[in-house]
C-alpha cells in the first residue's frame, strides 16, 4: 500500500477498504492544486492531474446551467469507469473495471469522506 | 422533425428535464432545455465539456459518458464520433432507464445525421449556432438574411432570426423580442 496516511486511522481503514472493493484498480486522492494526498495502484500522478482539471472544469460546466454544488461524478470509457468525489477541496477518484458494482464503490468513497 | 421525435422520447422519462445536442464547436443540433435558459450560455457550456473530453481522453483514457452529479440535479453527458448528447435531470431520475432511453436516441440521431447534407464534427467550418427548425431541412452552409419572424417555416439559422425557437418537453416557444 502506498497511501499516505497514518497507519492505524480511520481514514486509513477506510482506503483499504476502498482498495479491497471488487474491481477497483487504483485511488487518487488530491487537493485543489493537485498535489496527492493519498494514492493506490498504477499511474495515479497521471490521474490525478487529469481529475484537478477535470474537478474544475465539472464545476465550470455545471454553472454554465446554473448548478451548483458539485457532489460526484462518473465517468464512464469502454472498459474502465471512474467515480470521483469532491473531498478537503480536492477530489477523491477511484478507477474501476466496469464490472465493479459502483454502489459499493461509491458507499467505501463516502465512508473515507465521512471519517475526515 | 427527426430530432423532435427522438428528443420527445426523452423528455418523456420523469425526472428529465431539458436535453441538448451539440455538434461541431459553436453548433447546437438540437435544443430542448428549459425556456429559462440562454441559448448564449450554451456556447460556454459546450467549449468545456469539450475541453474536458480533451483533457480526459489525451491524459488518462479515452470517456465516452459522464455523469455529473449537483445538488438537486445531474447532467449526462454522451459523446459520439458525430454529436454530443446532453441531458438535464433532477437527482430522481432512473439513470438506467435514461441509459437505455439515450442508447435509441443515440442510434437515432446516428441515422438522422448520416441523411444530412452538411459534414459535421471534421473541423469544417460550421454556422456558430444552428437550431433545426421545426418541420424543415437543416440550413445551408451559407445563411441567407434574417428571416422576418412571420416566416418559421422557412430553412434559416435560428441564429439569425429575429425571434429564437426553443424547445421544452416536445413544444416550441419562441423568444420574445
Amino acid at each position: 500500500m502506498n497511501i499516505e496516511l497514518p497507519r492505524g486511522t480511520a481514514a486509513a481503514g477506510a482506503y483499504t477498504r476502498l482498495i479491497q472493493t471488487d474491481h477497483v484498480l487504483s485511488f487518487v486522492h488530491c487537493s485543489e492544486e493537485g498535489e496527492i494526498l493519498a494514492q493506490e495502484g498504477d499511474e495515479v500522478e497521471i490521474l490525478a492531474e487529469a481529475l484537478t482539471y477535470f474537478h474544475q472544469m465539472a464545476a465550470l460546466i455545471g454553472e454554465s446551467f446554473g448548478l451548483e454544488g458539485f457532489e460526484e461524478a462518473r465517468i464512464q470509457g469502454r472498459s474502465l469507469s471512474i467515480v470521483a468525489m469532491p473531498h478537503q477541496g480536492g477530489l477523491l477518484g477511484v478507477v474501476v473495471h466496469v464490472k465493479a458494482r459502483l454502489a459499493s464503490v461509491i458507499e467505501e468513497m463516502r465512508s473515507i469522506i465521512g471519517t475526515h | 422533425m427527426a430530432f423532435e421525435s427522438i428528443f420527445a422520447n426523452i423528455l418523456d422519462l420523469p425526472g428529465v428535464e431539458g436535453a441538448l445536442l451539440f455538434g461541431n464547436p459553436g453548433q447546437i443540433l438540437h435544443n430542448a432545455m428549459p425556456a429559462f435558459m440562454p441559448e448564449e450560455a450554451f456556447a460556454d457550456a459546450q467549449r468545456r465539456i469539450f475541453a474536458m473530453y480533451e483533457t480526459m481522453d489525451e491524459n488518462f483514457l479515452p470517456c465516452e459518458d459522464y455523469t455529473l452529479n449537483f445538488e438537486g440535479h445531474i447532467l449526462i453527458l454522451r459523446k459520439t464520433d458525430d454529436c454530443l448528447l446532453l441531458v438535464l435531470g433532477t437527482n430522481k431520475l432512473n439513470q438506467s432507464s435514461l441509459r437505455m432511453v439515450t442508447n435509441m436516441a443515440i442510434k437515432r440521431i446516428a441515422t438522422h445525421l448520416a441523411e444530412m447534407p452538411t459534414p459535421r464534427l471534421n473541423g469544417t467550418a460550421h454556422p456558430p449556432v444552428v437550431i433545426e427548425p421545426a418541420k424543415t431541412p437543416p440550413p445551408a452552409a451559407s445563411e441567407p438574411e434574417p428571416a422576418p419572424a412571420q416566416q418559421q417555416s422557412a430553412p434559416v439559422a435560428a441564429a439569425t432570426t429575429q425571434r429564437k425557437a426553443r424547445y421544452y418537453r416536445g413544444q416550441v416557444y419562441y423568444d420574445e423580442e
